[in-house]
């Protein structure tokens, strides 16, 4: 178990935490259509920083990449209003991505060992943790899509060991040539701005965010509204490296796990955010992972179609907005959503509505078959 | 599980040489990974096409768990749930992303080279082979930390998350290649290490 003490979004919705799950609440979508990948391809439907948001921080423009900055600027909304130490050697940076600085290829740059040095995950979580003064090794968890859930299970489990106090827990994906033409050599892009759970999906929009939790082990001083990281669980399909399981039955074990270890069960789940892609597959697959769990009558919502899909950052984007659902007492709405799906429909809400909450739980899949689960509950 | 874990077996492969627990096993062409890979393959002797489509950085996690994993079965409940894989690696997939990148300047994209642009898919293709359930995880590092990487495995079997773990490094670029892999588990023999970073370390470097 650890302590949610600080958070942020720093996404194409907004830049604060409050701010995003507002506009998500609100029904609003970054998503939008832009140039295609390859001259005489059509559009493509993503979610992407605007235009020039660099340009408000001027003084690191130059010497991080995209990527880097996205991660400054995430970590430095979460901790800017604190009094937590980041540069203590008690304090541990855990990352999660996917690719990194992989937009740089995107230039077709030489390759040269300076050039695999600044692709280096490593390497860059080693300069965001220097810039914020953290002498310690970083962590840095690159399990495709599960990333951020990974990270933050692994930064409870460097909490639980004693070995460190805090953890700051930042992912950071960007949107580059690189990934979105892999995704639709899939044919796993949509045609359109996503449609998660719903029978007519058609795929996945790509969405570039980063998003920070801390965790501490012992709980926030202040009296305020707490959630805790109660419990996580891993698992891999040991199916297929690209599809996922026809039944979902390792993803139902991660939740079974991660539900007992927080010493609960799935009648006291009130809500689910879910990784809910939109691609046929995913969406079937996460359905009756719920079903054999015993949480298919709870209130699900996925944010792929307003933040479209953020890959590394995804798990901690999500869990975010999970956060800010307990302690506002908010049922988030699932963009995008237009006809449940058969035979198995979810609880899916197209509005925003209050509710006393008191446990969330947060899934998510990704290539290489892994499959993750969280459960956090107001404290 | 009640005793300390052990450290119960380690596959190192290198300069076209593969060794199991210190003792050299096969030896390869030493100037192409690929030849390597592939004649290493066909000494297994064992039927499994998909290896094939696998990118280099796969292959060679395919090939250490082959014979680090060799003779034992996963595929029960209780035990392939209850297994582990904990992998550290230095490059990502980035000998894989230059090859796509390359296809892409070229306008070309193909979806089976895509696939292997994560370094976690030699996680997923080690379980699917052995049928292996339980966490796995995959971390960035710069260099081998064996500290770490013992903290964070022996944490798992202290909290009774996992029963036995595949752990240990893979990296590829190019025609630089190690893996270092090791079986972390219950061991009755009384000559088997205890799982510690100096056991690691002291392997790793040999």
């Amino acid at each position: 178990m650890a302590y949610v003490a600080a958070h942020n979004i720093f996404s194409p919705l907004g830049t604060t935490s409050a701010a995003v799950f507002a506009a998500v609440a609100a029904g609003r979508s970054a998503v939008a259509e832009h140039a295609g990948i390859f001259p005489g391809d059509g559009p493509v439907w993503a979610s992407r920083m605007p235009e020039g948001w660099m340009q408000a921080l001027p003084e690191l423009n130059g010497t991080f990449s995209p990527f880097e900055l996205l991660l400054i600027a995430s970590i430095r909304g979460a901790t800017a209003q604190t009094a937590l130490a980041l540069e203590a050697e008690r304090t541990i940076f855990v990352f999660a991505t996917t690719k990194g600085n992989i937009g740089l290829l995107d230039e077709n740059p030489e390759v040269s060992a300076a050039l695999v040095a600044k692709l280096s995950l490593a390497a860059s979580a080693r300069a965001v943790a220097r810039y914020f003064g953290n002498a310690n090794t970083p962590v840095v968890v690159s399990n495709a899509c599960t990333s951020g859930v990974a990270a933050l299970l692994v930064a409870q489990r460097l909490l639980a060991s004693g070995q460190y106090d805090t953890a700051v827990v930042a992912g950071a994906d960007t949107v580059s040539r690189f990934v979105l033409s892999g995704f639709q050599a899939f044919q796993a892009l949509s045609t359109g701005r996503c449609r998660p759970f719903s029978a007519d999906r058609d795929g996945i929009n790509l969405g570039e965010a980063a998003a920070t939790i801390v965790l501490t082990a012992q709980p926030p001083a202040a009296a305020v509204a707490t959630v805790r990281l109660a419990s996580g669980a891993i698992s891999n399909d040991a199916n297929h490296i690209s599809g996922p399981s026809r039944t979902g039955a390792e993803l139902a074990r991660a939740i079974g796990q991660a539900l007992a270890a927080a010493g609960l069960t799935a009648a006291e789940v009130d809500f689910i955010s879910a990784h809910g892609t939109a691609t046929p597959y995913n969406d079937a697959m996460e359905a009756s992972a719920f079903a054999l769990s015993g949480v298919q009558t709870k209130p699900v919502h996925s944010v792929k179609g307003a933040l479209g899909h953020t890959l590394g950052a995804a798990g901690l984007v999500e869990s975010v907005l999970s956060v800010l659902a307990l302690t506002e007492g908010c049922l988030l709405p699932t963009v995008g959503y237009s006809q449940p799906m058969q035979p198995t429909p979810l609880q899916i809400a197209t509005a925003a509505r209050p509710a006393a909450l008191r446990v969330g739980l947060k899934t998510a899949s990704g290539f290489g078959g892994c499959n993750g689960a969280l459960v956090f509950a107001r404290v | 599980m009640n005793s300390p874990p052990k450290l119960l077996r380690s596959c190192s492969i290198q300069n076209g040489t593969i060794w199991i627990d210190g003792a050299e096993v096969f030896t390869g062409p030493t100037n192409d990974f690929a030849a390597f890979a592939t004649s290493a393959f066909r000494a297994l002797t064992i039927d499994y096409p998909k290896f094939y489509k696998m990118d280099n950085l796969a292959k060679l996690g395919f090939l250490a768990a082959e014979h680090l994993l060799a003779g034992l079965n996963f595929r029960t409940p209780g035990v392939a749930d209850r297994t582990g894989i904990v992998l550290a690696n230095a490059n990502s997939s980035l000998d894989t992303d230059l090859r796509y990148a390359a296809q892409v300047q070229q306008g070309l994209a193909s979806p089976a080279l895509f696939v292997y642009t994560l370094p976690n898919i030699v996680v997923g293709e080690v379980c699917i082979r052995h049928g292996i359930t339980g966490e796995n995880m995959l971390f960035e590092a710069e260099h081998y930390d064996a500290a770490a990487q013992v903290a964070y495995v022996a944490n798992l079997f202290a909290h009774n998350t996992i029963d036995q773990c595949l752990s240990g490094w893979i990296d590829l670029l190019g025609q630089e290649y190690r893996a270092f892999f090791y079986l972390v588990g219950a061991g009755s023999q009384p000559t088997l290490p205890d799982y510690t970073a100096a056991s690691v370390e002291t392997l790793f470097t040999t």
